[in-house]
């Protein structure tokens, strides 16, 4: 008692030192930690500053049309960047419209379904899908994938849905197996185990309760899933199909492989096609100096534009999702 | 049973159908993916096995057209990469994240740096590649390690810099409160060490670990479930050590340990370890949380 009131009046000359180490080793902390969040801020800002200056030339030369544009006349130096977004997008479109259901089914069977022994396992391949390096699955895609889709897919595909007017001009031209649709196809099963993982650790945070009353009143397991596990999850949810998306959209290597590498902007999804990645990659190496060079940045600085409106995108919706729900509360 | 009468069947069948349809259409999915994956999985192991010789490690590629050789560079090339990379990344995202979770919720730099992070968390690579190109190898006038070193990190720098923030905001805020109330620097807090009791495993082995039971002990110990834990260690900053709070943070640390074990290993009994007779402040504390002495020892001692 007698020891604390003294130190509490006057600082024994060692607690003052003490506090002066400490005082120094803190700021020493601060500074340090400050120093390297500020340095991961100035990489990305060198990001942008670099994409944008590089792509100047063309963005001046060509004007704000380049986005729109289809040439892609290297020869004669007339560059415009449509069917590389148009090729990113659709891909990515596909991939999501595959991968989606297919991973939330995978969730709710491991989740709900699945025998307890077997849940361990198979979660576990699942992400071992995911652990497969990108180039694997373009090379899967050529050597093994693509032939059997022209063999048998794509003249099924032709036969059934290609004969509905209006949608069948989607689904015409040669059997080639590479194309844009075989790239969305080799893209979804890319991305399947990263939305099906995320979504299955999601569900797996239902607090037991929440179901076991719901099917104390009768509910089946799909109602369960529809009427309780989503709506609880559904911020996680989206969160993992944006990341899927975020990666089909810059994937390059395994898109490289598929699409075929045309700049021919065709309505049908057999056709081949080019995105912004794989152009990247299949140029960059042989570009020279000037427009071209200069155009494949702009190019760069479109999918990150895309990929930051993605981002935007969802984080809106989360905003917007968790305001709806401080209102009804 | 009246309640079973009062159901409308027309409604029930089609409830259950599409339950039906739906699990049947979730299993499905679960198959589909799991023939792509032992499809990729067998075409890699049938067409790479043929390739695999003891080459492959020792040389190096040969010129295109020549036979023999291997892939020796590549995978010495694709560990020095990853090895610089790990070194480069590690320090700046450890650091940057540990900015962002002690600081970060009144400063504004966090908070754009957050954003920022985010940013480039979901930047496709090549942009990354893009990057480097123009400010590395353009520079320099020539590709090299070190270009690829560079990218690799800027790629696994945010990864970095998310997941050590959000770990550490796991820490609760009230014991990081206490430490600063105390006076205590940022980075010099109380510890607790808490380890699963294994003497219960022990016995089931009968004492022994070989031939097999290492190997039991090693799978049981990734989720281990014991009843009992043991504390060896616990302690406060010694300039802490007189102040009247001292108590309240080991009081606070054996709460939170507490919980943790109840839920993470499913423990019901804890041993807080040896206490001399004379440590007031230690068997206080034992004292207060309602422990009670199971074990004595008696140290003779002799003069020789």
């Amino acid at each position: 008692m007698i020891e604390s009131t003294q130190s509490h009046s006057a600082p024994t000359p060692q607690a003052l030192r003490i506090a002066k180490l400490q005082r120094i080793q803190d700021f020493l902390f601060h500074a340090i930690t400050q120093f390297f969040a500020l340095s991961v801020l100035i990489a990305l800002l060198g990001i942008m500053i670099s994409l944008v200056s590089n792509a100047w030339p063309a963005l001046s030369t060509f004007g704000p049309g380049f986005f729109f544009t289809q040439e892609w006349d290297i020869v004669n130096g007339e560059f415009g960047g449509l069917i590389a977004i148009y090729g990113t997008l659709v891909t990515s479109l596909i991939a999501l419209l595959i991968a989606v259901p297919l991973s939330f089914g995978i969730a709710v069977f491991l989740t709900e379904l699945c025998p307890g022994p077997l849940r361990r396992p198979l979660g576990t391949a699942v992400e071992l899908l995911a652990a497969v390096p990108s180039i694997i699955y373009g090379m899967f895609g050529l050597f093994i994938f693509a032939p059997l889709f022209a063999e048998y897919i794509q003249p099924a595909l032709a036969a059934t849905l290609g004969q509905i007017p209006g949608l069948g001009i989607l689904f015409s031209g040669a059997f080639n197996g590479i194309g844009v649709l075989c790239a969305g196809l080799i893209l979804a099963m890319m991305i399947l185990p990263f939305i099906a993982s995320v979504m299955r650790d999601v569900f797996e945070i239902v607090p037991p309760v929440l179901k076991e009353s719901a099917y104390g009143i009768g509910c089946t397991t799909w109602e369960v899933v529809k009427n309780v596990v989503l709506p609880y999850t559904k911020a996680g949810v989206i969160g993992g199909v944006m990341l899927g998306l975020g990666r089909a959209l810059g994937e390059s290597m395994a898109v490289t492989f598929v699409i075929g590498n045309a700049h021919r902007l065709s309505p049908s999804l057999f056709a081949p096609g080019t995105s912004i990645a794989s152009t990247l990659a299949n140029e960059f190496g042989e570009a020279e100096a000037g427009n071209h060079l200069s155009s494949l940045f702009a190019l760069g600085l479109a999918l990150f534009i895309i990929t930051f409106i993605v981002l935007a995108c969802a984080k809106w919706m989360l905003n917007n999702m968790e305001k709806k729900q401080g209102l009804k509360t | 049973m009246n309640n079973i009468s009062n159901i409308n069947p027309a409604i029930f069948a089609k409830r259950k159908r599409t339950n039906k349809i739906g699990l049947t259409l979730s299993m499905g999915a679960m198959g589909l993916g799991m023939i792509f994956l032992l499809w990729i999985l067998s075409v890699l192991v049938f067409k790479g096995f043929s390739a695999l010789d003891i080459t492959l490690f020792t040389q190096s590629t040969p010129a295109p057209g020549s036979d023999g050789g291997g892939l020796a560079n590549a995978i010495v090339g694709s560990l020095l990469l990853v090895g610089c990379c790990t070194l480069i990344s590690t320090p700046v995202g450890v650091l940057a994240g540990l900015y962002l979770s002690e600081y970060g919720d009144r400063s504004r730099i966090a908070a754009i740096t957050r954003f920022v992070t985010d940013i480039m968390l979901s930047a496709p690579s090549i942009v990354i590649g893009l990057f480097v190109y123009a400010f590395v190898v353009a520079q320099v006038r020539h590709f090299s390690g070190w270009a690829g070193t560079i990218a690799l990190a800027l790629i696994a720098i945010p990864v970095v810099v998310r997941t050590t923030e959000n770990m550490l905001r796991l820490v609760p805020g009230s014991l990081r409160e206490a430490a600063y109330a105390l006076g205590t620097p940022k980075w010099k807090v109380a510890f607790m060490i808490t380890l699963p009791d294994l003497n219960e495993k022990f016995i089931g082995y009968r004492g022994t670990l070989w031939p097999f039971n290492w190997a039991k002990l090693l799978w049981w110990l990734r989720a281990p479930k014991v009843h009992t834990m043991r504390v060896p260690l616990m302690g406060v900053a010694t300039h802490l050590q007189s102040s009247r709070l001292a108590s309240q943070l080991a009081f606070m640390m054996i709460e939170y340990i507490r919980r943790a074990a109840i839920a993470e290993y499913g423990a019901s009994r804890g041993e807080i370890g040896w206490i001399l007779e004379d440590n007031q402040g230690m068997n206080a504390i034992a004292e207060a949380i309602n422990s009670h002495v199971n074990r004595e020892y008696v140290i003779y001692d002799k003069v020789l």
